[in-house]
């Protein structure tokens, strides 16, 4: 109430004095009398000042107390979907679900087990795929040397996703231990 | 490099310095697979791997040692700039 009288006689006093400079004088009052007391935005917005012919008048005051109305979840809902399908790159949001989806690896039998191996070794370039099968011996029998062992027991860390420590690389020799070996660390064991 | 034949025993220095550089080997193919780009990565790989072959025949001891510093010192900097491109 002490804002808006102080306003008022400031803008009575300004008129008088600053005739071309009216609306700059008025703002500028305005706002540092607005900004010593309350916040500009609400008030600027409820007190419309309409500036007509040298008549400032007060035409109405808006309060807002708290939300008007009580906002639901379903609304809510509505709301977010509204706003996911207005974004250009979902394609259908018909029914947003929150859903989780986890998934183990897929399930490993001891036969998928040997044909991954026998696959990998037979998309390797060195090895001929005629004379691969189980027991055959990498350095005797398919002649490769111990890079091509390292090569080959990488390759069979990306097939399965784990490790091999350089130790238990070094005995597994034939794809038959490599199989051995998946099995004991994937526990498989039909 | 010392021959590979399981055949043939090789000394302990001989057999120490052939782990390292399967280690180093390793290690590299390992440090490889974190390159984000596909074709760089196939190059190196294959960059490494012929490197490693042609000089698999060394048998001198000196020679060995020079070829693992500077096997040790490309990876260094090859972890060295990955850990630049991720940053």
């Amino acid at each position: 109430m002490a804002a808006v009288n102080f306003v008022r006689s400031a803008f009575n006093g300004l008129l008088r004095k600053s005739t071309t400079y009216k609306c700059a004088a008025i703002c500028r009052l305005s706002t540092v009398a607005l900004q010593q007391k309350c916040p500009i935005k609400p008030i600027t917005n409820s007190y419309n000042i309409e500036h007509t012919q040298n008549v400032v008048s007060l035409r109405k005051r808006q309060y807002a107390t708290g939300p008007v109305h009580k906002i639901t979840e379903s609304e809510i809902q509505e709301r977010v979907i509204k706003v996911c399908k207005a974004y250009d790159k979902l394609v259908t949001v018909q029914n947003v679900k929150i859903s989780r989806n986890y998934c183990h690896a897929p399930p490993l039998t001891l036969d998928l087990l040997r044909q991954r191996v026998i696959l990998v070794l037979q998309l390797y370039d060195k090895i001929n795929p005629e004379k691969l099968s189980l027991d055959s011996h990498f350095m005797t029998d398919l002649g490769l040397d111990s890079l091509d062992h390292v090569e080959i027991i990488m390759a069979m860390e990306d097939e399965f996703g784990f490790e091999i420590p350089d130790g238990d690389a070094e005995r597994l020799v034939r794809p038959r231990d490599i199989v051995q070996y998946v099995a004991d660390k994937e526990d498989i064991y039909d | 490099m010392a021959s590979k034949l399981p055949k043939q025993t090789l000394s302990l220095k001989q057999f120490l310095l052939r782990q390292e550089v399967l280690k180093l080997y390793r290690d590299i193919i390992r440090t490889l697979r974190k390159v984000p780009d596909e074709s760089t990565r196939l190059e190196l790989k294959e960059w490494a791997r012929t490197d490693f072959r042609n000089n698999k025949h060394h048998s001198d001891e000196t020679t060995i040692k020079s070829m693992l510093h500077y096997g040790r010192k490309s990876l260094d900097d090859l972890r060295k700039s990955l850990a630049l491109s991720d940053s």
